[in-house]
């Protein structure tokens, strides 16, 4: 009865939606934003029938919804890359058109994307004035630009060195980059698509912390998410968008849980990533022993540096091994190692009681490892290639992806139908390129395509990464199924939530070492932040 | 059709271009774009005119071809003017040298060409495995080592190589009868029967690249090399094949030259040499599809040919290349244009028509 009673002021919100704009109006706030009846049509659709957006000056305001629901559209409209077929777009009171993004820049909105675009061998500084740079058009003032890169981080507490090389810097810092981009340029209200899709808990705190500082030196901040306890954590006022509709208003946060936010976002029951009893069988499918890796660029005649340090783990049939850690903690290299992409410098990993370390990426893949790779544009699909081709990356010399010397489109079109289904892909065929589908799409085709090859061991990263709740539930379905029928996985995940949730076991990676190795039934996320963090060390495995 | 539309639309708009900018370059030097192309068409439309296109367009065509293979994983093999001349020498001499019945004697001949194509490209492959050196630099140098060896073979103290008989040539010995391809008799031309093996060639490279499971290793690894990887495609022996094909097949471009009964049968001075170059364009041209492809490589072929006709107006016969050179150039960026806006498009409509499948859902 007690989430019934929480809902109640938000059913009273929807009930009378006309009377909205009147009470605002009534309270004469100052917005910093208003989109009236925004209607964007594409060829034979409406991707945005009639949203309203109301953002209060200096606020953190939250838009949620599902993949699909019509967020990105509505941001792209609100940025200048497309205009509205109806509606129109008020900016601190005045009404505006948007032709470019440089209007829409002009006007102070800057837009932070959830995919970086830095130049990796160019520094911090020299990334926030590219293409803006100060100077004439010969001569770059570089001292001029580096100073004012400095002033600006520290003014909003973004933490970042301007002279560090943007290889060098981890995700979180990147984005502090991307963000700072923005500021450069004067936006004064800044839109972050999913900004937390690529951080760690530790990243994400710290980001909500230089939101609230940005928005205490007078920024207006327009947050796309569906990672819904962040935005009830950060907001302070959410729009709930479904089907190209603006569904609901939030205007005090604190009267919602999350469980009524997604129920306006999908409008069904929230899934919740459990595990039900134990399925672990005695046979041991994946053993790594003393498992080194070295770091990526170690020059000739140098020492080189572990990245992961004789790392022992065991993944049995039926069983769920999570890895929690902050990223960079030698995840990726753990990752590789197995898959045979990387080299080892010491220790041995054996599928189904053969020793495969020097072994194949091909030979390890046919012998029945599933891959979900933590970078999907990059280690999982081909973009320009189309989806059924996609779906057999990976899997190319098995049925029904080939048969002997020749691929089979049709067996792979087949498979991929199959896929699209099960998986709930949103996309108009399986002949348009992986490049046409959203991250979360994406997604879901990967996960598909891993989990109905028929896998015996499933080396997971992040594998609801950037999709949305429905999605999110069917996904960690399969997942459960596949184990029940004696698939091992071995799962990474920045989400805390999932690792507790899905895993029967749970081993804890820092600095490339297995620091502790805890009961997801009684740990709790506080307890593994310390142990991922190196503020704990513990029952080490 | 709507494939064929979209392809064709870019190719059509370039030509358009390019011509647009060989008037300007005539009429600038004070002539008649009018009459310079009637010149060039009435030397191209006639039996002869079209038939030596055709003879001229299939070694364009394997000569883009062997270029195009490579580039389906992004590997650009720039040294295919080597591998076809080294291979064009050691294929006629093999023929002078040896005695067989009609149809081996060819066949062998032409398997010591791909041969010899095969192992020189191998060179920039296993320079790129175990170096990691660029292999456009290796390409471009061994393109100076092959004619180096070329020199030195050809000297007249090796008499296997260049023919005694013939010092005012610096030639190999003429190609015997049994090692010939016939010629088709039409009209008063001769249509090499080479065109026929161009065209297997072609064929069997679309098979391969899109049918085969190699060749879908060898797209993936031209896609994304990092996904090609994860997914259990290794690098370096994608690498390696396609090398040796590319060079294979350039090992065939000069062989037509070499075999057939109407051409040089021989190699030798009068040799062509730009062969490989004019392969890259027309491989880009032809956006490295085997159809697009060969349709470049006739284009070509028969500007070519239409370049001939012009000293009866005269005008240079240059103007052609400025015609090739542009349709090349603006091809290329109007490639590049048009493949972002149809991506844009692609992104566009799917993006569309999910939010649509949404919509329906949440309305059922």
């Amino acid at each position: 009865m007690g989430g019934g009673l929480r809902v109640a002021p938000l059913r009273v919100l929807l009930a009378m939606p006309d009377d909205l704009p009147a009470r605002c109006e009534e309270l004469q706030l100052t917005l910093a934003i208003e989109l009236r009846d925004i209607v964007k049509r594409f060829p034979g659709v409406v991707a945005n029938d009639g949203v309203n957006l109301k953002v209060e000056q200096g606020t953190i305001h939250a838009i949620i919804g599902e993949n699909g629901a019509g967020k990105s559209t509505l941001m792209k409209t609100l940025y200048g890359a497309h205009q509205p077929d109806e509606g129109t777009i008020t900016v601190n009171g005045v009404m505006k058109t948007f032709k470019t993004p440089k209007d829409a820049i002009a006007e102070g909105i800057g837009m932070v994307f959830q995919h970086f675009m830095l130049a990796d061998n160019l520094t911090v500084w020299e990334n926030v004035v590219l293409g803006a740079e100060p100077g004439s058009a010969f001569a770059l003032n570089a001292k001029k630009a580096r100073a004012k890169v400095r002033e600006l981080a520290e003014r909003n507490g973004l933490e970042v060195d301007p002279d560090a090389l943007i290889g060098d810097l981890g995700v979180g810092q990147r984005q502090r980059v991307e963000i700072l981009k923005v500021l450069y340029r004067g936006a004064k209200i800044l839109i972050l698509d999913e900004p937390t899709a690529v951080l760690v808990p530790q990243e994400v705190d710290e980001l909500f912390a230089s939101l609230r500082e940005l928005v205490a030196q007078g920024a207006t901040i327009i947050f796309i998410s569906h990672k819904l306890m962040e935005v009830l954590s950060v907001a302070d006022a959410i729009t709930v968008i479904r089907a190209g509709k603006t569904v609901a208003e939030v205007a005090d946060p604190s009267t919602v849980t999350p469980r009524d936010l997604a129920e306006l976002m999908v409008g069904s029951e929230l899934p919740t990533p459990e595990t039900q009893g134990s399925t672990v069988r005695d046979e041991v499918l994946l053993d790594v022993a003393q498992l080194s890796v070295a770091t990526d660029g170690a020059g000739i005649g140098q020492a080189a540096k572990l990245a992961l340090r004789e790392v022992n783990l065991r993944v049995h049939a039926g069983e769920i091994v999570g890895i929690a850690g902050v990223e960079g903690n030698g995840q990726s290299e753990l990752l590789e190692a197995l898959m045979g992409v990387r080299e080892v410098a010491g220790g041995s990993v054996s599928f189904l009681g053969r020793d495969i370390t020097t072994e194949s990426t091909l030979h390890r893949r046919e012998a029945g490892m599933g891959y979900i790779p933590e970078d999907r544009q990059r280690d999982g699909l081909i973009l320009t290639f189309p989806l059924w081709e996609n779906a057999a990356l990976g899997h190319q010399n098995s049925k029904p992806f080939s048969r002997g010397f020749w691929i089979d489109p049709d067996g792979a079109r087949e498979f991929t139908r199959h896929a699209i289904e099960d998986f709930d892909v949103r996309t108009p065929s399986c002949d348009v390129a992986a490049l046409a589908l959203s991250g979360g799409n994406q997604q879901k085709l990967i996960v598909g395509r891993e989990l109905l090859t028929d896998p015996k061991i499933l080396i997971a990263a992040h594998p609801t990464r950037g999709i949305d709740v429905g999605a999110q539930a069917a996904v960690w379905d399969a997942m459960r199924d596949a184990r029940e029928r004696g698939l091992g996985i071995l799962l990474i995940s920045a989400d805390l939530e999932e690792l507790i949730g899905l895993s029967d076991r749970l081993l804890v990676i820092f600095h490339g070492e297995i620091v502790a190795e805890l009961n997801p039934q009684s740990v709790n996320a506080a307890e593994l932040g310390s142990y991922m963090t190196g503020a704990r060390k513990g029952e080490a495995a | 059709m709507k494939n064929l539309k979209r392809t064709m639309t870019p190719a059509a708009i370039a030509l358009g271009l390019a011509f647009a900018i060989a008037s300007a370059v005539l009429l600038i030097s004070g002539h008649n774009p009018g009459t310079a192309y009637r010149a060039m068409w009435k030397n191209f439309a006639s039996i002869d005119g079209v038939i030596t296109s055709i003879n001229i367009g299939a070694r364009y065509y394997v000569a883009a071809v062997a270029v195009a293979i490579a580039l389906k994983m992004n590997v650009f093999n720039i040294g295919t003017s080597a591998q076809y001349q080294l291979a064009a020498m050691f294929g006629a001499v093999t023929a002078a040298a040896i005695s067989l019945p009609a149809p081996l004697h060819v066949v062998v001949t032409l398997l010591v060409a791909m041969a010899a194509g095969a192992l020189w490209a191998s060179l920039i492959a296993i320079l790129q495995i175990t170096r990691k050196v660029n292999p456009v630099l290796t390409g471009i140098m061994l393109n100076g080592v092959g004619a180096s060896v070329i020199a030195y073979m050809m000297q007249s103290k090796w008499t296997h190589f260049r023919d005694p008989g013939r010092p005012e040539y610096g030639s190999t010995r003429p190609v015997p009868k049994s090692a010939q391809l016939p010629v088709f008799r039409i009209g008063d031309s001769n249509l090499q029967s080479y065109v026929i093996l161009a065209v297997v060639i072609g064929i069997i490279f679309y098979l391969i690249v899109y049918r085969t499971r190699f060749g879908f290793d060898l797209r993936a690894s031209g896609g994304n090399p990092a996904a090609a990887k994860s997914a259990g495609i290794n690098p370096k022996k994608m690498i390696l094949i396609t090398m040796l094909l590319s060079g294979a097949v350039a090992g065939l471009i000069g062989m037509g030259i070499v075999l057939s009964s109407n051409d040089q049968l021989s190699y030798g001075d009068r040799f062509p040499g730009s062969l490989g170059f004019t392969g890259i364009g027309i491989a880009l041209l032809g956006r490295n599809h085997p159809v697009g492809v060969a349709a470049a490589a006739l284009l070509w072929a028969a500007l070519d040919q239409g370049a001939r006709g012009l000293v009866t107006v005269n005008i240079a016969g240059e103007i052609a290349v400025i015609l090739q050179g542009s349709l090349l150039f603006i091809a290329v960026i109007v490639y590049a244009v048009w493949e972002r806006k149809s991506l844009a498009n692609m992104v566009r409509e799917a993006a569309a028509r999910t939010h649509h499948q949404r919509a329906e859902e949440v309305s059922a």
